[in-house]
C-alpha cells in the first residue's frame, strides 16, 4: 500500500468515525434535553396540573369539556335595558355554577378526618375499627 | 455613665434572648404526634394513601371545573362588558378595577393550588410504614396549603360577587340616566 492509498483509508475511516460520533452525540444531547424538560415539568408544578397523566382517567371524566357552560356577552352594541338584562342573566347563570358548590371548605386532611388523631389512636389501631 | 451605657446592650441581649426563647417554644396546643398515633399510621398506611389520592383527585377535578368557569366569567363576560361600557363612553371604573383584581387573583389561585398539589404529592410519596412521623408532618403541611387554597378560592368568589353588586349599581345608574 503506497502513501496515497493509506491517506485515502485514513480519510475514509475518519469520515465514518465522524458519522458515528455525530449519531452518539445527538443521542446524548437528546437524552439530556429529555432530562431537563422532565425536571422542568416536575419542578414547575405542571405535573400536578396535567390531567393526561396515567391514573387520572376518572378525573378527566369529571372535568366539564362543554364550551357552552358560560354564555358569552358581546363587546359590541349599545347598553340599554335589554342588553343589561341579558348580561345579568348570563352572569347569574355562570356565578350560580360557582356558588352552588361550597368548595374546599371542608377539612378532609385533619387528623380527625383521617382518623389518625390522638382520640382515634387511643381507641383503635386500625382505621374504622 | 459608663455603667448605664453597658446596661443598655446587656438589657437588649436579655430581652432578645427571652423573645427568641418564647418564639422557639411550641405553641400551646400544638399538634404533637404520639407513639400510638404513629402505630396507627403505620398499620393503616395503605388506607391512608388511598384516602389522600381520592382527596387529591377530587380536588383536582373541582379546581379545574371552577377555574374554567372563573376564566370564562373574566374573558366572556367581564371583559366584553367593560369594553362595551368604554365604547358607549360610560363610567365603568369600578368594574374595570374588579376585573383586574379578579385576573390577578386567578394567578394566585393557580399558584395556591400548585403549592397544595405539591404538598399532597410529597405526602403520598412518603413511605408511612417506615416514616410515619414525616408522613404526619407532610399531611399537616398539605392541610395548611389546602386552607390557603381555600382562601384563594374565596377571594375569587368574593370578587365575582362584588362585580355583580357593582354591576347592579351601574345598571341602576344607566337606567336612571336613560329614563
Amino acid at each position: 500500500m503506497d502513501n496515497r492509498e493509506e491517506k485515502e483509508v485514513i480519510v475514509h475511516r475518519s469520515k465514518s468515525h465522524r458519522l458515528a460520533t455525530f449519531i452518539v452525540l445527538s443521542g446524548v444531547v437528546a437524552v439530556l434535553l429529555v432530562f431537563v424538560s422532565m425536571a422542568l415539568y416536575v419542578t414547575s408544578g405542571a405535573e400536578q396540573l396535567d390531567l393526561s397523566r396515567p391514573g387520572l382517567a376518572k378525573v378527566r371524566e369529571q372535568v366539564q369539556t362543554d364550551d357552552q357552560t358560560v354564555e358569552s356577552f358581546s363587546s359590541d352594541g349599545t347598553l340599554d335595558q335589554n342588553s343589561l338584562s341579558e348580561f345579568a342573566d348570563k352572569y347569574d347563570k355562570a356565578a350560580a355554577q360557582i356558588n352552588k358548590v361550597k368548595a374546599f371548605s371542608d377539612d378532609p386532611l385533619s387528623p380527625a378526618s383521617l382518623q389518625i388523631d390522638a382520640k382515634s389512636a387511643n381507641t383503635n389501631t386500625t382505621l374504622g375499627g | 455613665m459608663s455603667r448605664k451605657l453597658l446596661a443598655l446592650p446587656v438589657a437588649a441581649l436579655i430581652i432578645g434572648g427571652l423573645l427568641s426563647a418564647i418564639h422557639m417554644q411550641p405553641a400551646r396546643g400544638a399538634d404533637v404526634v404520639t407513639d400510638k398515633q404513629l402505630t396507627l399510621i403505620r398499620n393503616n398506611c395503605t388506607n391512608l394513601k388511598v384516602t389522600l389520592t381520592r382527596i387529591q383527585n377530587s380536588d383536582l377535578s373541582l379546581r379545574i371545573n371552577r377555574d374554567y368557569v372563573y376564566q370564562a366569567i373574566a374573558n366572556q363576560l367581564m371583559v366584553p362588558l367593560n369594553q362595551r361600557i368604554a365604547s358607549n363612553q360610560l363610567d365603568g371604573t369600578d368594574l374595570i378595577a374588579i376585573t383586574a383584581d379578579f385576573k390577578k387573583a386567578d394567578k394566585d389561585y393557580y399558584n395556591a393550588y400548585k403549592s397544595y398539589a405539591n404538598a399532597m404529592s410529597n405526602a403520598t410519596s412518603i413511605d408511612c410504614t417506615r416514616q410515619p412521623s414525616q408522613f404526619y408532618d407532610a399531611v399537616a403541611e398539605a392541610r395548611k396549603q389546602r386552607k390557603s387554597f381555600y382562601q384563594a378560592d374565596q377571594t375569587m368568589v368574593d370578587l365575582m360577587n362584588n362585580y355583580r353588586s357593582k354591576f347592579t349599581a351601574f345598571s341602576k345608574q344607566v337606567k336612571a340616566e336613560q329614563d
